[in-house]
C-alpha cells in the first residue's frame, strides 16, 4: 500500500467528524458490486498503474478521433417508424428537415421474426412497434426521397438480416444508388437476442453464419457500411448493470470476430467496419467510466486476436438513453432523466445517441415527445460547451480509477466465458440469461421496498395524472394495406423465377459455401418476401425456441419490507387452506413481441410471494394461450404485453377462453398499456391493468383480492 | 367454478378437455369433497391409458425428449397427456412451473394435453397426486400418458413401480454415477437413454453407453425382457425412432409374456400401499393438530423433561388409543 499523505489523513478525520462515519463505511456498492469511494486521489491512480493515452490513438480509452466532438459532434440519430412504410417514410422527412442528422429504422414484431404480414400467426402485431415490411417494394416506399448517398441509415434488425438487408440493397439500387456508396449500420447482432431480445428466428449457430456472411459480404460489396452493431443496450434494458452490460457485449464481439475469421476472413478486412451500441442508465458517472473502458478492452481484445490495423482497434459506438428509467407516473420527470443520460453518452464519447421520448413507457412518441427529445441533443450540442473539449474527464482521478475498475471487473467475466468455451457455448448454457434476469429481479425488489429512489413512482409521488396525446396506430389499418401490398406482388411476379430463386437459396444454406446474403438478393430482385426468404433458411435451419430459466427466491431475499412478504404468503396460504390449492397464475407472452423482462420478473416475484406459476412461452398465439390456461386449470391469465398488441391480442384471448369454457379465469394485462386503452380492455372483461412500474407486492394484492372475493 | 361437479364426472369420461383439467385440480386439491366420488366414479376406466415414466436430473433433456417423443407418438395417431412436476419453494410454498416453455410443439398441438403440477413439499420430484392424474388421463381415454420426475429420492422409486415402463435420462460422461446412489434407479429402469448425444459431446456419450451396457449386463432384467441402453439426441435426432420401436416392442413382448398384466397388478398394490401412508399421515396431522400432543411433548422436550425419542413414543401410544 502506497503511504497516505498528511492532507489525506487529516480529510479523513474531517470527513468523520463532518458524517460520523469512516470514508470506508461510506463506500457504495452498485448494482454490479462496483465500489464508489467518497474521494479518489492521485494514490488511487497510482495503485492501479494508471497510464496516461491520447484520443485518437490506441487504446483509444479517451477517444476513437482525435479531435472528437471539436471537429464534429455526434450524429443525432433518432430511432423511429411505426404502421407502414408510407407513414414512416413522411415522418423520416419531416425529422430530417429539423436538424436529425442520420435515420434508424425500427421494423414490426412480424418482420423481426421474418413473418409476412398475411401469416396467421402474426394478426395482432403487424405494424406494431415498427414499421412493416413485406418485400422489396415496401422498401422502397419507406426510403422514398431520401437521398441515401449522403444519409446514413441503420437498421435495428437481427432476426431476418438477410431478406431485410438484401431489400434494402435492392430498393437502393433500384432508385438508382449502387451498393457500394452505401452507408449506414445493420444492427445484424443475433447472440444477445437470444440472451434478452429474443427476436431470433434460428438456433444459434446457423445464425452465426448468417452474421459471419453479412460481414464478409460488406467487407468485399459495402465499404462504407457498418455490417454489425454488437449491442449492449437490451442487456442492460432487461436488467444488468453496466458492467455486467460491457462484458458481454465485448464478449459477444470477440465471438463475431472468431466466427468470421474461422469464414476466412482477415481481420484487418472487416473489423474497421464493426460498430456497437450501448444503452446508458442513471448511474451518471458509471457510464461514462462504462464507455471509456469498452474501447479499452476491445482494442486490447483486438490485439490478441492479431489485429493490426488502428482502425480496427478503434471501438465506435452509438448510444440510446434507457427506456427502462422512463417512467409512466409524472412523464415529464422523463425529459430530465433523458437529459441526463444523454449527457452521460456525451462525456463518455459517443459517435451518435438516440435520446428517449418522455412518453415511451406507455406509447409511440407523438410529434411533441419527439421532437423534445431531438432537441434535448441539440441543446446539448449548440447551447453548452460540452462539444468544446475532448474527453473532459481524462485524468480525473475518480473517472480514471473506476474506467479500470470497470475494465477489471469485465475482464473477469469474459474470463468466465471464455472458459465455458466463448459466448455460443455460454449462451446456451444459459448462463448469461441467468445473471441478467437475477440482477433484474434484484432491481425490481429494491424499487418496489424503495430501497432505490424512482421519482413518481416509488418517492415524491403525485396524485393527478396527465391526460396525454398518444399516437394511435390504426392496426386494421395497417393489415389491410400490407395484405393488400402483397396480394399486387404476387400476382405480378415471375412465379416460376421467385420460386427458383428461392430454391437456390434453400441449397446455399444447406451447403457451407456461398454467401446467403448474395443468393437472398437475387430472391428478393426476384420479388420474393420477407417471409418467403426468412422461411426458405427455416426450411434448413428450423425455428428456435429458448429454454427459459427462472431464477427464485431472488426478489424476496431483496425486499426489505419482510412483513409484506410475509403477509402475501399468508394470505396465499389461507387460500390453500381454504380452497385446497395455491393460487395459480398463468403468465403469458401473446404474438410476436420478445420483450419478457417484466414477465420473468412477475414470474420470480410472484413464485416468491407463494403463487403456483405458470410460465409462458414467447409467441403464442390467444389460442396456444387458452390451451395452456384451461389444461392446467389457472385461476388468473396475466398477459404481459410490451409492443402494443394488446389492444387485438387480449380479447382474441379472453374470446379464445371462452370458447374452451374458461369464463372462470381472471384475465389481468401488465405493461406498456397507454391510459386510454384501459377501459376499452375493461370492456372486453379485463379485471385490472398493471401499468409499469406497480410493484410486484401491489399486483399480487390486487389479484388475491380478486380471487379471495371469487371463493368467498 | 363455473363447472358443476356431476359435469366434471361427464365430461372426462366424454374427453372434454375443461373437465379433465378441472377433475385434475379436485384430485391435487387438499381434502376436496369431490375427491372419493371422483375417483368412484372414474375407477372402472383404470389401465386404459399406457404410462410411460421417465425420470433424470434437471438438465438431462426431460422436457425435450417428452416433446419429441409425445409428436411421434400423435404422428402414429395416438393422443398423448403429459403430467409434469416442479419442486414447490419451502419457503413460500409457490412454485415456478415451467416445463411446458420446453414442448413448445407439442403444448400447441390438439391431440395433447400437458398438465404442470406443483410438487407437493417434501416430495419434490413426483406430484403426490400422479396416481390419481394418471387415472384422470385413463378416464379421458388418453392413448398414452408421460409422467416426469426430477431425478431426486424417492419419486423416482414411486414413479417406476406406477409405470408400464420405465425411462431413465443419463447424461454422457455420467459413468461415476453408476457405481454410487444412482445404482438403484437403473435397476429399475427399463430403457436407459443417454442424451445430448451430439457435437463435441458424441464420443463421451458413446463411452458412457459402453459403461452402462457393461453395469447393465450384471443387473437381472425387468420380466424376462433386457435392459436397453440407446443414444439419444434431440438436436440430430438420433436414436428418436429406435425409442419409439422399443417402447412398442417392450410393451407388446411384456404383453405376450403376461409380465405387463403382472406389472399392472403390482401397480395397484402399489396404489393401495402407498395410499394407506398418505392416508395415515394424513389422519395424524389432523390428530395431532387437534389434540394439541405435539406442543405439550415439543415443551417437555425443550425442558428437558423428554428426550425427542420418549416424546414421539408418548404420542404415538395416545394416538393408537384413539384408534387413529
Amino acid at each position: 500500500m502506497p503511504q497516505k499523505s498528511d492532507s489525506f489523513k487529516d480529510w479523513q478525520s474531517l470527513y468523520q467528524k463532518e458524517t460520523k462515519k469512516s470514508p470506508e463505511e461510506k463506500i457504495h456498492t452498485t448494482l454490479d458490486g462496483l465500489p464508489l469511494k467518497p474521494l479518489y486521489t492521485s494514490e488511487d491512480l497510482k495503485a492501479r498503474g494508471y497510464a496516461e493515452s491520447m484520443p485518437g490513438l490506441s487504446p483509444f480509452v479517451r477517444g476513437p478521433k482525435a479531435s472528437m466532438y471539436t471537429g464534429r459532434p455526434w450524429t443525432i440519430r433518432q430511432y423511429a417508424g411505426f404502421s407502414t412504410a408510407e407513414e414512416s417514410n413522411r415522418f423520416y422527412k419531416e425529422c430530417l428537415g429539423q436538424g436529425q442528422k442520420g435515420l434508424s429504422v425500427a421494423f414490426d414484431l412480424p418482420t423481426h421474426r421474418g413473418y409476412d404480414s398475411d401469416n396467421p400467426r402474426v394478426t395482432g402485431d403487424v405494424g406494431k412497434a415498427g414499421v412493416a415490411i413485406d418485400s422489396v417494394e415496401d422498401m422502397k416506399i419507406l426510403f422514398r426521397d431520401i437521398p441515401l448517398d449522403k444519409m446514413s441509415v441503420s437498421m435495428t434488425m437481427n432476426g431476418a438480416c438477410i431478406p431485410i438487408m438484401a431489400a434494402f440493397i435492392v430498393a437502393a439500387e433500384e432508385a438508382g444508388y449502387p451498393r457500394n456508396i452505401l452507408s449506414g449500420t445493420i444492427q445484424n447482432d443475433i447472440l444477445k437476442e437470444y440472451m434478452v431480445r429474443n427476436t431470433y428466428i434460428y438456433p444459434p449457430e446457423p445464425s452465426m453464419r448468417i452474421v459471419s456472411d453479412i460481414i464478409a459480404y460488406c467487407s468485399h460489396n459495402m465499404p462504407k457500411f457498418n455490417s454489425i452493431s454488437i449491442s449492449g443496450y437490451h442487456i442492460q434494458e432487461a436488467g444488468a448493470a453496466p458492467m455486467t452490460e460491457l462484458a458481454l457485449t465485448i464478449a459477444d464481439g470477440i465471438e463475431y470476430v472468431k466466427a468470421a475469421m474461422a469464414r476466412g476472413l482477415a481481420i484487418d478486412d472487416f473489423a474497421p467496419r464493426l460498430s456497437f451500441f450501448f444503452g446508458i442508465g442513471m448511474s451518471f458517472y458509471t457510464e461514462i467510466a462504462k464507455l471509456r473502458a469498452a474501447r479499452l478492452l476491445w482494442a486490447e481484445a483486438m490485439q490478441k486476436m492479431g489485429a493490426k490495423k488502428p482502425e480496427s482497434l478503434m471501438l465506435r459506438f452509438h448510444c440510446q438513453t434507457s427506456g427502462y428509467t422512463l417512467t409512466e407516473q409524472d412523464p415529464y420527470n422523463n425529459i430530465i432523466r433523458t437529459t441526463v443520460e444523454a449527457m452521460s453518452a456525451a462525456l463518455g464519447g459517443t459517435q451518435s445517441l438516440h435520446t428517449n421520448s418522455f412518453d415511451e413507457a406507455t406509447c409511440l412518441p407523438t410529434d411533441l415527445s419527439s421532437r423534445i427529445a431531438r432537441n434535448t441533443q441539440i441543446i446539448l450540442q449548440e447551447e453548452t460547451d460540452i462539444t468544446k473539449t475532448v474527453d473532459p474527464f481524462g485524468g480525473s482521478y475518480f473517472m480514471e480509477s473506476l474506467t479500470l475498475d470497470l475494465a477489471e471487473k469485465a475482464r473477469e467475466i469474459m474470463a468466465e466465458i471464455e472458459k465455458h468455451g466463448g459466448m455460443v457455448k455460454s449462451i446456451l448454457s444459459g448462463y448469461p440469461k441467468m445473471k441478467i434476469e437475477e440482477s433484474a429481479a434484484i432491481k425490481q425488489a429494491r424499487i418496489d421496498s424503495k430501497i432505490d429512489t424512482i421519482v413518481g413512482v416509488n418517492r415524491y409521488q403525485v396524485a393527478e395524472t396527465l391526460s396525454q396525446d398518444v399516437r394511435e396506430i390504426d392496426a386494421r389499418h395497417v393489415l389491410k394495406e400490407q395484405l393488400e401490398g402483397l396480394s399486387k406482388l404476387r400476382k405480378h411476379r415471375d412465379e416460376k423465377a421467385v420460386k427458383e430463386s428461392l430454391t437456390n437459396l434453400e441449397a446455399a444454406a444447406r451447403s457451407a459455401d456461398g454467401n446467403l446474403l448474395e443468393s437472398a438478393i437475387d430472391a428478393i430482385k426476384m420479388r420474393a418476401t420477407v417471409g418467403e426468404v426468412s422461411s426458405a433458411l427455416e426450411n434448413v435451419w428450423g425455428r428456435y425456441d429458448a429454454k427459459s430459466i427462472a431464477v427464485s427466491a431472488v426478489y424476496s431475499q431483496s425486499f426489505k419490507d419482510s412483513k409484506k412478504i410475509e403477509e402475501i404468503r399468508n394470505r396465499c396460504q389461507a387460500f390453500f387452506e381454504k380452497t385446497g390449492r395455491r393460487p395459480r397464475i398463468l403468465v403469458a407472452k401473446i404474438g410476436q413481441d420478445g420483450h419478457d423482462r417484466g414477465a420473468h420478473v412477475i414470474v420470480t416475484g410472484f413464485a416468491d410471494l407463494g403463487f403456483d406459476v405458470d410460465v409462458g412461452s414467447l409467441f403464442k398465439t390467444p389460442e396456444e394461450v387458452a390451451k395452456q390456461a384451461i389444461e392446467n386449470d389457472v385461476h388468473i391469465v396475466g398477459v404481459s404485453s410490451q409492443a402494443g398488441g394488446h389492444k387485438v391480442l387480449v380479447p382474441e384471448l379472453i374470446r379464445c377462453l371462452k370458447k374452451l369454457h374458461g369464463d372462470d379465469v381472471v384475465v389481468v394485462v401488465g405493461g406498456i398499456i397507454p391510459h386510454q386503452d384501459y377501459q376499452m380492455l375493461q370492456d372486453h372483461g379485463v379485471a385490472s391493468v398493471f401499468g409499469p412500474g406497480t410493484p410486484i407486492t401491489d399486483s399480487a394484492e390486487e389479484l388475491l383480492g380478486i380471487l379471495e372475493a371469487k371463493f368467498a | 367454478m363455473s363447472l358443476k361437479t356431476e359435469h366434471i364426472y361427464e365430461g372426462i369420461l366424454k374427453k372434454d378437455l375443461v373437465s379433465l383439467a378441472k377433475a385434475m385440480s379436485i384430485l391435487e386439491s387438499k381434502d376436496h369433497p369431490a375427491r372419493l366420488p371422483l375417483v368412484k366414479k372414474i375407477f372402472p376406466t383404470y389401465g386404459r391409458s399406457l404410462r410411460i415414466g421417465i425420470s433424470g436430473i434437471p438438465g438431462v433433456g426431460k422436457s425435450t425428449l417428452i416433446e419429441k417423443l409425445g409428436l411421434k407418438f400423435i404422428d402414429s395417431g395416438l393422443s398423448v397427456a403429459v403430467l409434469t412436476t416442479d419442486p414447490a419453494s419451502p419457503v413460500s410454498g409457490g412454485s415456478i412451473l415451467g416445463d411446458r416453455t420446453r414442448m413448445p410443439e407439442l403444448s400447441a398441438n390438439k391431440n395433447a394435453f400437458i398438465r404442470c403440477s406443483s410438487g407437493y413439499q417434501g416430495h419434490g420430484g413426483l406430484s403426490r397426486h400422479a396416481k390419481e392424474l394418471m387415472l384422470a388421463c385413463d378416464a379421458a381415454d388418453f392413448d398414452r400418458v408421460i409422467v416426469e420426475t426430477i431425478g431426486v429420492g424417492q419419486s423416482e422409486y414411486d414413479l417406476a413401480a406406477l409405470v408400464d415402463i420405465f425411462i431413465v435420462l443419463a447424461m454422457p460422461g455420467s459413468g461415476d454415477e453408476l457405481q454410487g446412489i444412482k445404482k438403484g434407479i437403473y435397476e429399475l429402469a427399463d430403457i436407459i437413454a443417454i442424451t445430448k448425444a451430439d457435437g463435441d459431446l458424441l464420443e463421451v456419450a458413446k463411452t458412457a453407453k459402453l459403461q452402462h451396457d457393461n453395469v447393465i449386463s450384471f443387473m437381472p432384467s425387468v420380466g424376462r425382457r433386457k435392459k436397453k441402453v440407446l443414444l439419444l439426441s434431440s438436436r440430430s435426432g438420433l436414436g428418436m425412432d429406435e425409442l419409439v420401436t422399443e417402447i412398442d416392442f417392450f410393451l407388446t413382448d411384456a404383453k405376450k409374456q403376461t409380465t405387463f398384466a403382472a406389472r399392472r397388478n403390482k401397480q395397484i398394490e402399489e396404489w393401495i400401499k402407498q395410499e394407506i401412508h398418505s392416508q395415515i399421515e394424513f389422519r395424524i396431522n389432523q390428530l395431532l393438530r387437534s389434540k394439541g400432543l405435539l406442543t405439550e411433548a415439543y415443551k417437555k422436550t425443550l425442558s428437558k423433561e423428554l428426550n425427542p425419542l420418549e416424546a414421539a413414543a408418548e404420542i404415538v401410544n395416545e394416538l393408537i388409543k384413539t384408534n387413529l
